[in-house]
C-alpha cells in the first residue's frame, strides 16, 4: 500500500537531485582550478542522463546511472592552455544551483500534499 | 562526495589564491628593493598552481544512496600551490652612480617586479577567489535546500 | 416477559475483524505486505540516518526523502488502522 504513494515522478526528482549535484561538483572543480595551468574544463553528460532518470532507465548490473564526465568542448581556449573560462562557469554554476533549488522545493511540496491526504493537516 | 568534500575543493582553492594575493603583495611592495638580506636586490617570485585528486579518506561511501553512482575519484581536483618560485628572468638595470648599491660600472639593479602585470595578476586572483567564494555559497544553499525537503 | 430466557441466549459470535469473511485472507494479506512495506521504509530511514550522522551519505536529499517516505508510509498505515478500528467498533455497536 504504501508504493502508491510514491510514482515515477518522485523517482524522477530524486534522481534529477542527485544529478544536478554532481554536476555542482563538477563546476565546483573547474572553478577551483580556473588558474592551474593544463586544467581542461569538464562537464557532466547531463542532458541523456537527466532524460533517462525519468524514464527509469539504468544500466544492467543495478547500480544506476554512472553520469560520464566529459571534457566541456563549450570550454574556449586560453593562452596558457587552461581553457576554464571564468564567467561561463560561474553562470552554469547559478543556473544549475537555481534548477537544484527548484527540484528541492518541487519535492518538498508533492511530500507536503501527500502528508495533507493522509492526515488533513499539512 | 558529501557536502564536505565539495567544500574542500573550494576552500582548496581559497587557500591557493590566498598565497598567491601574498606573494603578488610581496612582489609589489618590494619592486624597488635593491637590498635583501640574502644579499642582492629582490627577486619576482611566483606560485606554482598544480590540482591533486581529493585524498582517499576524504571521499565518502555511498552504498545506500540513491540510484546513481557517484563520480569517479579522477572526476574533481582540488588545487595546490606546490612550490614558491624565484623568477629567474633578467633584473633591470638602471644607470645611477650615485646610489649606495651601483655596481663598478655604475648601475642598480632593480627588481625584476613590472607593478602593471603584478596588478593584473592580483585582479585575476581576486576574481578567482570571489568565484569560488560565490562556489562555497552556492554548495551551502543546496544543502540547506535539502533539509528542507519535507518540513 | 419472561426473564428467566436470558439465561439461554445464545454467546455472541466470536469477536474478529473478519466481518467479511469470505475476502479475508486477501485482506489480511494485503495489510501483512504493507506493514512489511512500512517497515522496509523504515529500515531504508534508519540506515540513511546512519549514514548522515557518519558521513558516510553523499546525497544528503536521498536521506531526507527517505526520512520523509518512512514517516509518511507509517502514518498512512496508522490511519488506515483507525479506519479499521473504527469500522469495527461501528459493527459491534451493531450487534445489541
Amino acid at each position: 500500500m504504501p508504493g502508491i504513494l510514491f510514482d515515477p515522478t518522485m523517482q524522477g526528482l530524486a534522481e534529477a537531485l542527485t544529478l544536478r549535484q554532481r554536476r555542482h561538483e563538477v563546476l565546483a572543480s573547474n572553478l577551483a582550478n580556473v588558474e592551474t595551468p593544463g586544467y581542461r574544463a569538464r562537464e557532466l553528460d547531463f542532458a541523456t542522463a537527466l532524460q533517462d532518470a525519468f524514464a527509469g532507465q539504468e544500466t544492467d548490473d543495478g547500480a544506476g546511472l554512472a553520469p560520464r564526465v566529459v571534457e566541456d568542448p563549450t570550454a574556449p581556449a586560453r593562452a596558457d592552455g587552461n581553457p576554464v573560462d571564468l564567467d561561463m562557469q560561474m553562470a552554469k554554476l547559478a543556473s544549475n544551483g537555481t534548477g537544484y533549488l527548484a527540484l528541492a522545493r518541487i519535492l518538498g511540496h508533492r511530500i507536503g500534499l501527500l502528508r495533507q491526504a493522509i492526515e488533513g493537516t499539512r | 562526495m558529501d557536502v564536505n568534500d565539495i567544500l574542500a575543493i573550494s576552500a582548496s582553492a581559497l587557500r591557493a589564491e590566498r598565497l598567491r594575493l601574498d606573494v603578488i603583495s610581496s612582489n609589489l611592495a618590494n619592486a624597488n628593493t635593491t637590498r635583501t638580506p640574502e644579499g642582492g636586490p629582490y627577486r619576482r617570485r611566483n606560485v606554482v598552481f598544480e590540482s591533486h585528486m581529493l585524498e582517499a579518506g576524504a571521499r565518502s561511501a555511498e552504498a545506500d544512496s540513491g540510484t546513481l553512482a557517484s563520480l569517479s575519484t579522477d572526476a574533481v581536483r582540488t588545487v595546490e600551490v606546490t612550490r614558491v618560485v624565484e623568477d629567474t628572468s633578467p633584473l633591470r638595470l638602471v644607470f645611477d652612480p650615485g646610489h649606495p648599491d651601483a655596481n663598478a660600472e655604475g648601475y642598480v639593479a632593480y627588481p625584476n617586479v613590472n607593478p602593471v602585470a603584478e596588478m593584473v595578476d592580483l585582479m585575476a586572483a581576486t576574481r578567482a577567489y570571489e568565484a569560488n567564494v560565490q562556489a562555497v555559497n552556492a554548495t551551502k544553499r543546496m544543502a540547506e535546500a535539502a533539509l528542507a525537503i519535507g518540513a | 416477559m419472561d426473564v428467566t430466557r436470558i439465561g439461554q441466549l445464545p454467546p455472541l459470535p466470536a469477536a474478529t475483524p473478519e466481518v467479511g469473511a469470505p475476502k479475508a485472507s486477501s485482506f489480511g494479506q494485503v495489510l501483512k505486505d504493507s506493514l512489511s512495506q512500512v517497515n522496509a521504509l523504515q529500515r531504508e530511514a534508519d540506515t540513511a540516518i546512519q549514514g548522515l550522522a557518519t558521513g558516510a551519505t553523499g546525497t544528503l536529499h536521498d536521506t531526507m526523502l527517505a526520512i520523509q517516505k518512512a514517516e509518511l508510509s507509517f502514518k498512512l498505515m496508522m490511519q488506515v488502522r483507525n479506519k479499521i478500528v473504527e469500522a469495527y467498533q461501528e459493527v459491534l455497536r451493531m450487534q445489541v
